[in-house]
């Protein structure tokens, strides 16, 4: 009798467990499969009762801006609402100026369509995709109009209010039912990225620091477009907004230094200087030791607490034990005091920011609800873009183009489905501008389209025509719905839900008259095929982010940064840390952290962070000298700078020269009345560090794509 | 009364918007400003559901309008 009681307790726990388990992982699947439903079926069912000309339009605002994420609807919604007022408001300047004659229009229309483009491709999240409706809207309202002009207005608001229609029956579905919050996401990859950097700190990298620092800084990245969308939260995300900004900002800080300093022991390593790199390594032991308490990084405040005083009793006790360090290596004989020194400064400097880091960690984390960062105390907001407008402009021209090429294919046949075609062009042209690999994305939402071009036969021919009221209606559309729905909530087939979804409610066939009609299903059908076949042509040619020469140009662009910040002096280093990351991410060379190309990406990222610190270092350094030795700091800043514009074996030798001899007149304390000496310190290390940074540059190959020129040169 | 004096449609631009819409455009203004109110005063924490507190507000803050104008 006790086996098969304990037999029952056991069956009972596993029962529990396991709902547990389907109740944290496929219960909000399923709760999200149904919020989508609801929201379609609250959308038509609004449509209809208003009369509207076209309730699939409703239908597919709700499938463009249905998302898992609460806040992330209401975003979505917003920008949508915004991109469709201009996009209608444009529509309408256009008919009004060119209905007249067909060229103008359209040449006006792929002018729109380009600025759109670039528009989605410059900003970030869901700016960029106000910017993308901009330019559909023109195609459902502005190009219907130009066959009948004087009912623009007309098509415009009903348009509008089915538009409105959707949106707000999305948003009131998703916000009242079954809200899935941001916060809870944010706090994961908060306590995630934590966990990693601890584990980095604690236990070293055995593979390289290049791949835990790309996923640093997709997680940057990620956490940012949340932070994006959490202004229409009600929750504790929108009141830390700011703080998490700090967070961001104090993270980037800490890894970028941890990373230099493993570079420096790194190369001390490389060069036999094995004295020197143990002893940084030595010095760095105790804050390694604290960051972990039992292999483990700390996850509950008490751990924190403790942690954060360790780091505390480091700073504080770190002069002492650098001393003591210093003594030992003086028995040594050929040891190098100023490598140790340049190391220390900047294990100082990685013990400091990580105690910022932890500061403003420890107050998302464990005390979310009683303090905040206050918005005008921390003002280095917003992250800095990098924009490279040769990328932006071929994307505008691709669009501008891909309109133009429908929109004369219309013209010439005559082709009752052109405006279906040019719609579906350029929702691929602006909505895949910023992708990174454009052919494989287009492949997939083709996939989704043809997907939804065979289920619109089903639904048109066999269903919809016994579809007798709203009822039937609903049970006929809900298939595509639930599979658009399902697709699009998985990451790796959301974008053949999303051409599922779009081609469906493109095609659908209840708009004025219920059923079907063979012509038209055909002649729209093969509008959707013809557009996606020239986007995608039209991809290839273009396809910038995949050539040589683009890797080649984003190298030279991260140098120009350098160059940036020796010679500009409003640069912070902030500022340059944003622009170099910014610039990486969008060359689109980093998604794949175990791509050849990334890595050496990364690379050449965190070689250029390493020189840009310690130049606007520098920098800060000579704000307050005299005159004499500023002018000498001035002409290093000049020297480095020219040898980042030129890479070359002269420019660097003429600035190591430089360097020797002016750490010469320092080492040599010819300083007397010019510098006092706990000035010079700081200079010296630095200028250590920056010749350290610029002979290592010479042994690693300067530039591989150049030198493969220079080889076809020859 | 109020209603006697606000007119159902007002021409924007020629064209005749429904004042309603122009009340529907308050009452979303109204509520945004209020909600920022109440999340910077964290007066959320008191509150069992937020999104469902919100879209209240809003409905009732649109019908007071609403019945301004009929």
């Amino acid at each position: 009798m006790p086996r098969i009681n304990h037999g029952v307790r056991l069956l009972a726990a596993c029962m529990q467990q396991a709902g547990a388990d389907w109740y944290r992982q496929d219960f909000p699947l399923i709760g999200y499969l149904f919020k989508y439903l609801l929201a379609a079926f609250l959308a038509l069912w609004v449509a209809l009762k208003m009369e509207m000309d076209q309730p699939a339009t409703a239908l597919l605002t709700v499938v463009i801006v249905m998302h898992f994420r609460s806040g992330m609807v209401m975003t979505k919604s917003y920008y949508r609402l915004i991109g469709t007022v201009i996009g209608i408001l444009f529509s309408l300047l256009l008919v009004a100026w060119f209905a007249q004659d067909r060229f103008p229009f359209f040449i006006a229309a792929a002018l729109w369509i380009g600025l759109c483009t670039a528009g989605s491709l410059v900003y970030r999240n869901f700016q960029s995709y106000g910017f993308v409706l901009a330019g559909y809207t023109l195609c459902i309202v502005g190009l219907p109009a130009t066959l009948t002009p004087w009912h623009t207005f007309q098509i415009a608001s009903t348009r509008l209010s089915e538009i409105g229609v959707g949106l707000l029956s999305a948003m009131l579905v998703s916000e009242l039912i079954l809200p899935q919050r941001l916060w809870e996401n944010i706090q994961a990859v908060l306590r995630g990225k934590f966990r990693d950097f601890s584990q980095l700190l604690g236990a070293g990298a055995s593979a390289g620091l290049n791949q835990p620092f790309l996923k640093f800084m997709q997680d940057l990245y990620q956490l940012e477009s949340f932070r994006a969308s959490v202004q229409f939260e009600t929750d504790d995300a929108r009141v830390h907004s700011t703080t998490i900004n700090q967070l961001n900002v104090r993270f980037m800080a800490v890894s970028t230094t941890y990373v230099v300093f493993q570079r420096l022991v790194q190369r001390l390593q490389a060069q036999g200087r094995s004295h020197e790199a143990n002893a940084l390594l030595a010095l760095m032991q105790p804050l390694a030791e604290a960051v972990l308490i039992d292999g483990r990084p700390a996850s509950d405040a008490q751990g924190l607490a403790r942690l954060q005083q360790a780091v505390t009793d480091f700073q504080l006790g770190f002069t002492a034990l650098f001393s003591r360090h210093l003594q030992a290596l003086a028995t040594l004989p050929d040891a190098n005091r100023l490598e140790v020194e340049t190391g220390a400064e900047l294990l100082q400097r990685l013990a400091t920011e990580l105690a910022a880091y932890l500061q403003t960690y420890v107050l998302l984390v464990a005390h979310p609800h009683t303090r905040q960062v206050d918005r005008r105390a921390f003002t280095a907001d917003q992250l800095h873009m990098h924009i490279d407008w040769l990328p932006v402009s071929i994307a505008a021209i691709r669009g501008a183009l891909t309109l133009l090429i429908l929109a004369a294919i219309w013209m010439t046949i005559d082709w009752p489905s052109g405006i279906l075609a040019m719609t579906l062009g350029v929702i691929t042209s602006t909505l895949f501008a910023a992708s990174p690999s454009p052919m494989a994305t287009i492949r997939q939402f083709a996939v989704g389209v043809l997907l939804g071009i065979a289920l619109v036969y089903v639904s048109n021919v066999f269903w919809l025509t016994a579809a007798h009221d709203y009822v039937m209606l609903c049970i006929v559309i809900a298939p595509a719905i639930l599979l658009t729905a399902w697709l699009s909530a998985r990451p790796a087939t959301a974008l053949v839900g999303a051409g599922l979804g779009i081609a469906y409610f493109l095609m659908v066939g209840f708009n004025q008259a219920l059923g079907d009609n063979p012509v038209k299903y055909f002649n729209d059908s093969i509008a959707l095929m013809i557009a996606l076949v020239v986007s995608g042509i039209m991809f290839s040619l273009t396809d910038y982010a995949a050539s040589p020469w683009a890797k080649a140009r984003v190298l030279t662009q991260l140098r120009q940064l350098v160059v940036d910040a020796c010679l500009n002096p409003d640069m912070t280093a902030t500022a340059f840390e944003m622009q170099a990351r910014d610039l990486i991410q969008r060359s689109g060379n980093v998604h794949r952290p175990q791509d050849a190309d990334s890595v050496r990406m990364v690379e050449a990222l965190c070689a250029t962070l390493e020189i840009g610190h310690a130049v606007i270092a520098l920098r800060a350094v000579a704000s307050d000298l005299s005159v004499q030795p500023r002018k000498l700091l001035q002409h290093t800043l000049v020297l480095i700078a020219h040898y980042y514009k030129q890479p070359g074996q002269k420019n660097q030798q003429q600035a190591l020269q430089w360097l020797d001899h002016f750490l010469g007149w320092l080492q040599g304390g010819e300083y007397d009345q010019a510098l006092a000496a706990w000035q010079a310190q700081p200079l010296t290390t630095q200028l250590h560090f920056i010749r350290l940074v610029i002979a290592a540059e010479a042994s690693a190959s300067p530039h591989p794509v150049l030198k493969q020129e220079a080889a076809y040169a020859a | 009364m109020l209603h006697e004096w606000i007119p159902r449609e007002l021409a924007f631009l020629d064209a005749h918007v429904p004042t309603l819409f122009l009340a529907f455009l308050l009452a979303a203004v109204a509520i945004w400003l209020l909600d920022k109110w109440l999340a910077a005063w964290n007066l959320y924490d008191l509150v069992w559901y937020p999104a469902l507190l919100r879209v209240a507000l809003f409905f009732g803050l649109f019908s007071v309008f609403g019945l301004m104008v009929y």
